[in-house]
């Protein structure tokens, strides 16, 4: 009985690890940056930066740098061109591209402290209302604890231990280890699982403009939503549905409603085809 | 000149008509009466219908008259007036501004700023405008349609447009001899491009999926290192065993072999009876589910151990009684830790 059943956890494991990898964001090889864009990028910053005295030409520069880490972002996405891109369009002026820049940074490494530094920092010049509707909630976890990482690691590290008690139990044909082998097992499970609390799949929106009418219904005749009528510029929301020319969002405290396709930041599937269709 | 008594009418009516006549007059004129009448407004309304219901008026102020362009303007509207509660004014419902004033002006209702007093008949809703160019010289006027149940048809309440100077914004060429900071300086700073590091992910393949490789290699290896080791774990598992076999090495007579047989029984199956006859044994044995070949092995084993102990006599046979009774014991144990 006890062989059986530390047999069945074997493969309960190795099917629950078959599962954690397939669901686990690897990061797929990408090519290299072209060097000669990374150098006209980061000469156009420096500019900007030496310049950062006169507000009005140094925002070119950094709007021609940020237009450059774009180009490279899409290529060969990394962390690092991901700040660069966000800081760059910060300084240009460019809320909303600049924490769809972090965001985007942080879906390829969770816990980079710069990524999550600066998008606090871009997320307080959001001018939400009063009542902070549709403001996301703070990042509790100190910058310095790499959460994610540590989860993934005890993961990995239960498994391990989980599989290797599990051949001690075959080998000695004693209860103890199999229960420990159990308990292994049930702390994979949770060190597995919970990364996916933090994480919402659905794809991310930020809004692009000032004042974006939210709408109950997808055109422009319907009521405004009657909590959050208007969405401002830097606003971080969840796409829900599309329909047409409109896509259907949640903000990040709850309200749903409809804003034209034109008036959000994302990379979801949606979007690159409405811009494929739209460049046609 | 004297009205005509009620007595009189109803004479010339009954001169006028038959009875018959006059009760079909009574029934139509009681068909012809209005129901009992429905606030609710019919289903077909004006696009403009603001879902108000009951006799109300409009009035519009505004807290400028003069602002630049895309600055923001307080527009109060003040509703007075009465009607059934279900369709009091409500701030999503109003449809006030013409179709024209998106084109002049950016609006935004102000929930914040809403006031009722349903016990005074007034209700008070605050928008901000904000002017899209010079062009605008007035603030919309505002027209409210609401529905009217007593008259049964939906009317207008129009309140003026309010005079607007719009004047251009302020020159942004303007150039402040002031150091602006606009970020923090870690912002400036242009973080070195390295190759992205994929050892945490290849790690995490590596051991997802070599750990259960490595588990079944290395049991397998264990396994081929230790063939014997089967029955020296089993045999670990118990103590009766160990102590038996222990007992067994120092045994020379039948009887104490015999004697360490019936502990081991005893102390490992729990045993019932003292002494461990044949028949019982094989009996024994069976109901614990351990092999038909093995129950008779231990019933021979023990008829063998009765003759050499009542019989008196020194057989090879009884040579060999303690070795055989170590087989049978780890036969035992493999057959028990097997079903256990």
């Amino acid at each position: 009985m006890l062989l059986r059943l530390s047999v069945a956890l074997f493969f309960a494991l190795t099917f629950g690890a078959i599962v954690y990898w397939r669901l686990s964001p690897v990061q797929e090889a990408v090519a290299d940056p072209d060097p000669n864009l990374v150098a006209a990028a980061d000469d156009a910053f420096q500019q900007g930066t030496a310049s950062r005295t006169d507000v009005a030409a140094a925002k070119l520069k950094f709007a021609h740098a940020a237009d450059l880490y774009s180009q490279l972002t899409n290529a060969s996405p990394s962390p690092n061109l991901f700040v660069d891109l966000g800081n760059a369009s910060l300084l240009a002026d460019r809320l909303p591209e600049a924490i769809f820049a972090y965001q985007r940074g942080l879906q390829i490494a969770p816990d980079d402290e710069v990524l999550r530094r600066h998008l606090r920092y871009a997320r307080v010049l959001v001018a939400y209302g009063p009542s902070e509707l549709g403001k996301p909630s703070d990042d509790v976890w100190p910058l310095w604890l790499p959460v994610r990482t540590l989860l993934q690691w005890g993961a990995l590290a239960a498994y391990a231990l989980s599989l290797f008690l599990l051949v001690r139990t075959w080998i000695t044909r004693c209860v103890k280890p199999f229960v420990y082998a159990c308990s292994s097992a049930v702390a994979f499970v949770l060190f597995a699982s919970l990364p996916r609390f933090f994480v919402d799949d659905r794809p991310l929106l930020v809004i692009a403009h000032d004042n974006v009418p939210l709408q109950l219904g997808n055109g422009p005749s319907y009521s405004p939503h009657p909590e959050l009528p208007f969405l401002t510029r830097g606003m971080e929301a969840r796409l829900v549905a599309s329909r047409g020319d409109w896509i259907f969002l949640q903000t990040a405290t709850g309200q749903l409603g409809w804003v034209p396709v034109d008036a959000a930041l994302s990379d979801s599937a949606f979007f690159l085809d409405n811009k494929d269709t739209s460049k046609n | 000149m004297v009205a005509p008594s009620v007595e009189q009418a109803a004479s010339v009516l009954r001169l006028t008509f038959d009875r018959r006549s006059l009760a079909l007059i009574c029934l139509f004129l009681a068909a012809s009466r209005s129901p009992a009448q429905s606030i609710d407004p019919p289903v077909t309304r004006p696009l403009d219908f603001s879902d108000l219901v009951g006799a109300y008026r409009i009035q519009s102020a505004a807290n400028l008259t003069e602002v630049r362009v895309e600055h923001p303007v307080l527009l109060k509207v003040m509703i007075l007036g009465k009607g059934p509660e279900k369709y009091h004014p409500r701030l999503e419902k109003l449809n006030i501004f013409p179709t024209d004033t998106l084109e002049q002006f950016f609006i935004e209702p102000m929930p914040d700023l809403t006031r009722a007093f349903p016990e005074k008949d007034m209700w008070e809703f605050t928008f901000r405008l904000r002017p899209k160019s010079t062009d605008v010289t007035h603030l919309p006027g505002l027209k409210l349609v609401m529905y009217n149940p007593a008259r049964r048809k939906f009317q207008p309440s129009y309140a003026d447009a309010i005079p607007l100077t719009v004047i251009p914004v302020q020159d942004p060429s303007v150039k402040l001899d002031l150091k602006v900071v606009q970020a923090p300086d870690s912002f400036y700073e242009i973080r070195p491009l390295t190759p992205p590091s994929r050892w945490r992910d290849s790690l995490s393949t590596a051991v997802l999926v070599g750990m259960p490789i490595g588990c079944i290699a290395w049991y397998l290896a264990w396994r081929r290192r230790h063939p014997d080791r089967e029955h020296v774990r089993a045999h670990r598992r118990s103590r009766a065993a160990r102590t038996a076999l222990g007992r067994l090495q120092a045994a020379t007579h039948a009887h104490e072999v015999s004697a360490v047989v019936a502990v081991y029984l005893r102390d490992r199956l729990d045993f019932p009876a003292q002494e461990a006859t044949a028949p019982e044994v094989r009996r024994f044995l069976l109901r614990w589910g351990v092999s038909r070949q093995c129950a008779q092995q231990w019933a021979a084993f023990l008829a063998d151990c009765d003759a050499a102990r009542f019989e008196g006599v020194k057989t090879p046979q009884s040579d060999r009684l303690p070795a055989e009774a170590i087989t049978l014991i780890r036969d035992l144990e493999d057959q028990t830790c097997s079903s256990a």
